[in-house]
């Protein structure tokens, strides 16, 4: 689906904020992009949507080269900014002016979103609050059915049954073809539904792997102490003890703590991934 | 493979598209020009003159197209004023070459026979109105008619091409303001007509320059002299060159203009 290679890119006027960087995606999966502030994650995305141009490397997206912006590419690849504008006008009318452009779309798939997400079709989208819009915007792009969605902080601006309710309708509504690419810092918001993650780090990519890969592999506890003998690879501490990353054992698997996850990494803790990016 | 570049199925649909999600903008702009047009005819129809003849409409006339046409033109791409609205533009799904013809269908094609059609509109109604009231003054308003307006184009009739260079020179300054729209993304109008001021600055600097190094002994000061000559028949060079600037600029201007707008990043 997504294919990187050798990736080049810098702002006008400042350092290098990708350098040679490689990474493969497949579509059937639900994957996490996560980095500090300033990794790069959102230029990243407006890369992959044809946004910004690399100024070396080659970024392919379904066989596309989406700084062409050709039409095909751009009617299978939906992009939610963090920040987004809307015209003074209905839910309705722009469902009924937008949707003709996605040869793919789901008028009933919009129609079961927005009432999930409680969204009047009739208000006025400049008169809806700033999460009722992104609930819209999220309830939208998803009935595209686009190969490609690319979620920049989609969580950003939700309430908390929202974020909750954002979970359910998103793994509800995508189809095994489709790559659904998040990039977010609120990792505790799409812990449980990605199945990939993607780890950027100066302009590099630090880690790239299966979640069932992670879980399989380390344990994520919170213990009350850490001694040597627990064999802890990485350890933070937390109210009542210490949160930390351990070897399984006997096969035990825990969910995944992709903020420790991230955390350990970026502190170069001797995590051994398969696909771990060194 | 063409489709890529344009689809009249996809190009309706964006044409649709471009038209409900900005029906109250145009119809705000539409009403504003029909207001002002209305307001300054009726206000000069009832407080300058005894007898409004055709004459008196044409400059009016002039100021509509030239004020009208400045304003829908170098407010075209109204979406690329920011990042957020830009990405929105540059995501629709469609050529950029459609978005391109969506603008310049809706700020020139399809503008200025909608704002001459507002023009007759608000000259029959300002002088039904001003008739219809039995104001203290006698007036005489004549009908305003487009027929009439091209019967007495007094500015061509001397000599025809001069209709042609007319309408190519329009032309030119259209593009120019078409291909200002797509360069600047932000206070489009004010930079579009700076930056007219200045290319013809330059322009004649270029001139005088010229003049000063080709005609040295009849150049003084901040001057442009030219050799005039009949090129062919009664064809001045000079006229040649105002006739080949008027209709070929545009063939540069257009094409830059969608290469700004294709090469536009967030």
């Amino acid at each position: 689906m997504i294919s990187i290679n050798n990736l080049t890119f810098n702002y006008r006027k400042q350092s290098e904020l990708f350098s040679s960087l490689n990474l493969e995606m497949k579509d059937g999966s639900i994957t996490g992009l996560l980095g500090k502030n300033g990794a790069g994650k959102s230029t990243l995305l407006k890369m992959i949507a044809g946004l910004l141009h690399p100024h070396a490397g080659e970024i392919s997206v379904d066989g596309m080269t989406p700084k062409h912006r050709y039409p095909d590419f751009l009617a299978d690849v939906f992009l939610v900014p963090e920040e987004f504008a809307f015209p003074s006008i209905s839910i309705q009318t722009y469902v009924k002016a937008s949707a003709v452009l996605y040869p793919n779309f789901d008028m009933e798939k919009l129609e079961r979103v927005l009432n999930e997400f409680e969204l009047d079709v009739k208000k006025n989208l400049n008169k809806m609050s700033h999460g009722q819009r992104k609930k819209f915007l999220i309830a939208f792009a998803l009935a595209t059915n686009c190969k490609l969605l690319l979620l920049d902080e989609p969580t950003n601006g939700l309430d908390i049954p929202s974020k909750s309710l954002f979970r359910k309708v998103l793994v509800s509504s995508i189809n095994d073809d489709q790559l659904v690419l998040i990039s977010t810092h609120q990792v505790k918001d799409i812990e449980n539904i990605i199945d990939q993650l993607v780890i950027v780090d100066d302009g590099k990519l630090i880690l790239q792997s299966d979640t069932w890969k992670i879980t399989e592999r380390y344990q994520f506890r919170t213990l009350p102490a850490v001694t040597d003998d627990m064999e802890a690879i990485y350890s933070e501490k937390c109210l009542g003890g210490y949160r930390a990353i351990l070897p399984t054992e006997n096969g035990e698997e825990t969910d995944i703590d992709i903020e420790l996850l991230f955390n350990a990494i970026v502190n170069n803790a001797p995590l051994k991934l398969t696909d771990h990016v060194e | 493979m063409l489709s890529r570049y344009f689809n009249p199925k996809r190009f309706a649909r964006l044409y649709r598209h471009d038209m409900l999600m900005n029906y109250k903008m145009y119809g705000m702009f539409l009403l504003a020009i029909s207001i002002i047009i209305f307001g300054a005819l009726f206000f000069i129809m009832l407080d300058r003159y005894h007898n409004f003849g055709l004459n008196r409409y044409m400059p009016f006339l002039i100021m509509t197209i030239i004020f009208g046409g400045i304003l829908s033109i170098t407010t075209a791409f109204p979406m690329t004023k920011n990042k957020v609205s830009l990405t929105s533009f540059l995501m629709q799904p469609a050529s950029i070459f459609e978005k391109f013809m969506v603008q310049f269908l809706n700020r020139i094609v399809f503008f200025f026979p909608l704002l001459l059609i507002i023009f007759w509109i608000d000259a029959h109604l300002a002088q039904g109105i001003v008739s219809m009231f039995e104001f203290p003054r006698d007036v005489n308003i004549a009908d305003f008619s487009y027929g009439e307006v091209w019967n007495t184009r007094d500015f061509v009739k001397a000599r025809e091409e001069a209709l042609w260079l007319l309408i190519g020179m329009f032309w030119t300054i259209v593009s120019f303001a078409f291909m200002g729209s797509t360069i600047f993304n932000r206070y489009k109008l004010f930079k579009v007509l700076i930056f007219f001021g200045l290319v013809v600055f330059v322009g004649v600097c270029y001139s005088v320059v010229l003049s000063h190094i080709f005609l040295p002994g009849r150049t003084t000061g901040f001057e442009v002299e030219m050799i005039s000559y009949k090129i062919y028949g009664e064809t001045y060079n000079v006229e040649l060159f105002a006739y080949l600037f008027a209709s070929l600029s545009s063939l540069f201007l257009l094409p830059l203009a969608f290469y700004k707008l294709k090469e536009k990043e967030v």
